[in-house]
């Protein structure tokens, strides 16, 4: 179990990217991580990781996240986290050197699936191809928690669909997804619990199956707890449009 | 180990090609300019071989593929994502040691590239001149009259030998910490602000006028500030 308790990460002298965040999380969630940009999703992600270094601790089942167990979790980034002069091939044998757990089977599947070649440098590959790489890397890792950062930032609707599903597929009940991505409506029928972040807090903690209950869905939820004013925007042109005609 | 050489193969091979190719055509051009000056030894324009390597020009080709050697180096170094190496079960200074074994390598290969270029052009030399006018020890002699040949070559020279084994090993650790330092402020390192320092104590030496004062300020100084760098960050790490 993931848990992080009192965390709190601040750059520099005051911008605060986290502030007091609670978050537990088990085997075999798949947590959709919701929030505006600068919202502080990067940051938790990393903090998770020890990346980034903050105030207040993150302890996997009851150990602080350290070299001994780092290996429990993978990492998927939209800014990437593979060697851009090393083909797939090299990556596979990196990865297999670090990570005892690695899942040659489940790359080679799904290297197969998106028909990447195996040969060719990463840095070489289109921008799409790449994100589904660095999927399939953070997959493959053998990790029991796998953080993903936007990790489909720049992949058409067809192709994020085919991962979504691809994912449902493979995900086996012990693994652990965090998933932070501006998508809602696309992750809305994938992930089980919704976590929103504003300002570096969380402001909202739901499980997919209570909203389910409820009658809501992921959208009305985040819209609520946002405080989003759907008629906002008819105002502000009104009061434009008012303006004009003043004039 | 197997996870310390896994990292070390990991910097040569995202190294490799680049580096064969940069080494290649500095090689190429080197011999191509000294096969271009043969015409004035055969004409009798120039009489030594030193004479032969310091009309050629191939310092200032050695310089520039130094220089494209060592910013290739350090930009595999800066690329390479904090995201994975710092969730290796490695520590990140032992994999900054790792890419200075690598990077010291490759300036030992560019070291002994630059030594065949040299001996070649010798061969070339043998057969454009009168072999009456040279010696068994004209290649010796060579490597004091001509500054880039003693700077590779310093034979019975002790201090410069010391010079160039040091000059080497704070070359490949500076441009290895500069990657370690950029990967985890992600911003331009004080290292690599103040490597063309680095350049001015070698450059010198290869244009023949060795400035013993700056190697031994600027050379310890680059060592103690590269170290201090990772003692801090392993320090930070150990925190975690």
């Amino acid at each position: 179990m993931l848990e992080i308790k009192e965390y709190g990460k601040t750059y520099g002298i005051s911008t605060r990217a986290l502030e007091d965040v609670n978050l537990t999380v088990g085997p075999g969630e798949i947590v959709g991580l919701f929030g505006e940009n600068g919202a502080g999703k990067t940051t938790l992600l990393k903090s998770i990781l020890g990346l980034v270094r903050g105030n207040g601790t993150i302890t996997l089942d009851g150990e602080p996240v350290t070299r001994r167990n780092i290996e429990r979790f993978s990492f998927a980034t939209c800014e990437h986290s593979f060697f851009p002069y090393l083909s797939a091939g090299g990556h596979r044998d990196f990865y297999r050197d670090h990570f005892p757990r690695w899942r040659d089977k489940r790359f080679r599947a799904l290297m197969e699936f998106f028909e990447l070649p195996g040969w060719r440098a990463v840095g070489n590959l289109s921008t799409g191809q790449q994100n589904q790489f660095e999927v399939i890397l953070a997959l493959s890792q053998g990790a029991d928690y796998i953080l993903m950062d936007e990790p489909f930032a720049g992949n058409d609707v067809f192709n994020r669909e085919d991962f979504y599903k691809v994912l449902l597929g493979i995900l086996e009940p012990n693994e652990t997804v965090i998933l932070s991505t501006h998508l809602l409506e696309e992750v809305e029928n994938f992930i089980s619990r919704a976590v929103l972040l504003k300002k570096g807090k969380i402001i909202g903690d739901a499980l997919a199956s209570d909203l389910e209950d409820k009658g809501t869905d992921l959208m009305t939820f985040v819209k609520q707890t946002y405080g989003y004013q759907s008629d906002r925007v008819s105002r502000a042109l009104d009061k434009l449009t008012g303006e004009e005609e003043e004039k | 180990m197997r996870k310390h050489l896994s990292v070390l193969g990991l910097w040569i091979r995202g190294t490799f090609l680049v580096s064969v190719g940069i080494l290649a055509l500095t090689a190429a051009v080197e011999l191509g300019l000294v096969w271009w000056r043969l015409g004035a030894v055969r004409a009798g324009e120039i009489s030594g071989f030193a004479a032969l390597v310091g009309q050629s020009r191939i310092r200032f080709v050695f310089a520039a593929g130094l220089t494209g050697l060592w910013a290739w180096l350090l930009y595999v170094g800066s690329a390479a994502k904090r995201n994975t190496l710092g969730r290796l079960n490695v520590a990140e200074e032992k994999i900054a040691l790792w890419h200075a074994v690598c990077c010291v390598g490759w300036l030992c290969v560019s070291w002994a590239v630059q030594i065949a270029v040299a001996l070649a052009g010798y061969r070339m030399f043998l057969g454009a001149v009168d072999p009456a006018a040279v010696s068994g020890q004209s290649l010796y002699l060579a490597c004091y009259q001509d500054g880039l040949l003693h700077w590779l070559l310093p034979l019975d020279d002790l201090w410069s030998a010391v010079e160039l084994v040091l000059s080497v090993l704070t070359l490949g650790f500076t441009t290895a910490v500069d990657g370690y330092c950029q990967r985890r402020r992600r911003r331009l390192s004080d290292i690599t602000s103040l490597m063309p320092l680095l350049f001015l104590v070698l450059f010198p030496m290869v244009g023949g006028k060795p400035s013993p004062w700056v190697w031994m300020l600027v050379l310890p100084a680059f060592v103690l500030l590269g170290a201090s760098r990772l003692r801090q960050g392993w320090k930070e790490g150990n925190d975690r």
